[in-house]
């Protein structure tokens, strides 16, 4: 039987999220697709508005299982711009543990055990994402947040 | 289904068209609200019967209808005599936010606060498919931990505490294709939730000068005609103007979609304003100095205005600004011009 799953990336001050029902091998069935920004002004605030529209999409749409793309290392020095997004990952994760099981899933994990080619490759291919997504549009920025679905529906 | 014992009501404190607001208590929740209504005089018993089991199926509706921002039900009980219905809320004891409106403008981080609290919890009503068809400042109440909650919500036209006249709240509040005869959607609880931040942003002074919006808004073009005050950014004005849309499909569809576009409304400087029929005045701490800027009419559309700044700590006053016996718009533009400059 299908259930509703969330693959949530966050970048920057924008948390992207691919709601799809993931039902054995079959392709995605994608239901939504939405990018929340996080609002300016005081931080502590803006997060939790932030959280509890993720937290509300959860609740409304009777999601099962959230998967959450993980924090990667930065080869360079760690910004401020870099430690706020992994705040607001935080953030992210906190609300929606509390009603849904969450996972995180890392890049590097995903091109070690997905298939034969790396992460990146499989988001930059057209005909893939033909294959494996059917339902409403998946927009090309969002393709991350349904591969840590695809990852995670292997996995089971 | 019979009134609970413990359930205390408590003195009268406002008035509904249907009915009136009581405090209360109960063994559970203890505050309680409570809202009585009765049978009308002019209401016959067939009708009575009638508008108590509407009230009692809604109430059962808005009791599964919980969430952080909508008030809470506890209970729609029917009195032993079958005379009365009581519908018992949460209490919320920071009242409502129609006392904040007629208080004056509000600062812009506080009604983006509440404007998503309030969204959020119209999105959770339009997810359980119930139109609110009544959102103005009077519904929406601050409970004990200072968030807005959305009340009243589509069980009846009057307002819970305070007791304000809804009709001409309501009447206000009714979107261009009401005028035209269409009925109550999402997109016109949209359009009301636009009036109703529209009017937390410029308080009740500013808004008594506008043509009554019953009267205008079956016209077309309302929100283009809007006038804000200067201290808005464009930002919140596209907002404002895009939830208040004569053409519903130009509208922001779902209350989500309106939550999301207030990601783009800054709230900084915080501009403390006082609108009296004389003058309008600002206030705002920004970089260590403190702004002021004084607009104030001088006769039949001949206004002055000036603008100074004046450190926190030591330092001298400096001129932001000033013009004498300019038009008002000529006085609108500059000082939106002038607000911008510190804008964030």
């Amino acid at each position: 039987m299908a259930d509703r799953w969330l693959g949530v990336v966050v970048s920057g001050e924008k948390v992207t999220f691919v709601d799809a029902e993931v039902d054995g091998d079959k392709p995605l069935i994608l239901q939504g697709d939405q990018t929340l920004t996080l609002q300016p002004g005081n931080r502590a605030e803006a997060y939790s508005t932030i959280s509890h529209q993720i937290a509300n999409y959860v609740r409304e749409h009777s999601i099962k299982r959230v998967v959450v793309k993980e924090s990667a290392v930065s080869r360079n020095a760690a910004t401020k711009a870099l430690l706020q997004s992994a705040e607001l990952r935080g953030v992210i994760m906190g609300a929606l543990g509390a009603i849904a099981p969450t996972e995180v899933k890392s890049k590097a994990s995903i091109s070690r055990t997905f298939g034969e080619r790396k992460v990146d490759e499989y988001v930059a291919d057209n005909e893939f994402w033909k294959k494996e997504v059917k339902g409403v549009n998946l927009r090309a920025g969002s393709r991350e947040a349904a591969m840590v679905l695809l990852a995670a529906r292997k996995d089971q | 289904m019979t009134l609970v014992s413990n359930l205390q009501v408590g003195p009268k404190i406002g008035n509904g068209h249907f009915g009136e607001v009581h405090s209360g208590t109960d063994d559970v929740h203890g505050p309680v609200a409570v809202k009585i209504f009765t049978k009308l005089p002019t209401e016959t018993d067939a009708d009575w019967q009638a508008r108590k089991q509407g009230l009692l199926a809604e109430g059962k509706r808005l009791s599964r209808a919980e969430h952080a921002n909508v008030l809470k039900v506890h209970a729609l009980l029917e009195s032993p005599t079958s005379d009365a219905v009581h519908l018992v809320m949460d209490y919320c004891p920071g009242g409502c936010l129609q006392k904040r409106f007629e208080a004056g403008p509000m600062p812009l981080a506080d009604v983006r606060k509440y404007a998503n609290h309030v969204t959020m919890g119209l999105a959770a009503l339009h997810a359980r498919n119930m139109i609110h068809r009544d959102i103005k400042p009077a519904n929406i109440l601050l409970n004990k931990h200072g968030a807005a909650q959305l009340g009243d919500f589509g069980l009846v036209t009057d307002n819970i505490i305070v007791g304000y006249a809804s009709m001409q709240g309501y009447s206000d509040h009714l979107a261009f294709e009401i005028h035209q005869g269409s009925g109550t959607s999402v997109k016109t609880d949209i359009w009301a939730l636009g009036m109703t931040i529209y009017r937390m942003i410029h308080g009740a002074e500013w808004y008594s000068r506008l043509p009554s919006p019953r009267h205008v808004v079956g016209k077309g073009g309302f929100a283009t005609h809007l006038p804000f005050l200067p201290h808005v950014p464009k930002a919140w004005r596209t907002v404002l103007r895009t939830m208040m849309h004569d053409d519903t499909t130009a509208r922001y569809q779902t209350a989500n979609e309106a939550l999301a576009a207030y990601s783009k409304l800054y709230t900084t400087p915080r501009w403390e304003c006082d609108v009296t029929p004389h003058d309008v005045r600002w206030t705002c701490v920004h970089k260590k100095r403190k702004y002021f800027v004084v607009w104030e009419a001088a006769g039949s559309n001949v206004y002055n205005w000036s603008a100074w700044s004046e450190p926190v700590g030591k330092g001298n006053k400096r001129g932001w600004g000033s013009a004498t016996g300019v038009n008002y718009d000529t006085a609108e533009r500059n000082l939106t011009q002038l607000f911008a400059k510190i804008a964030s």
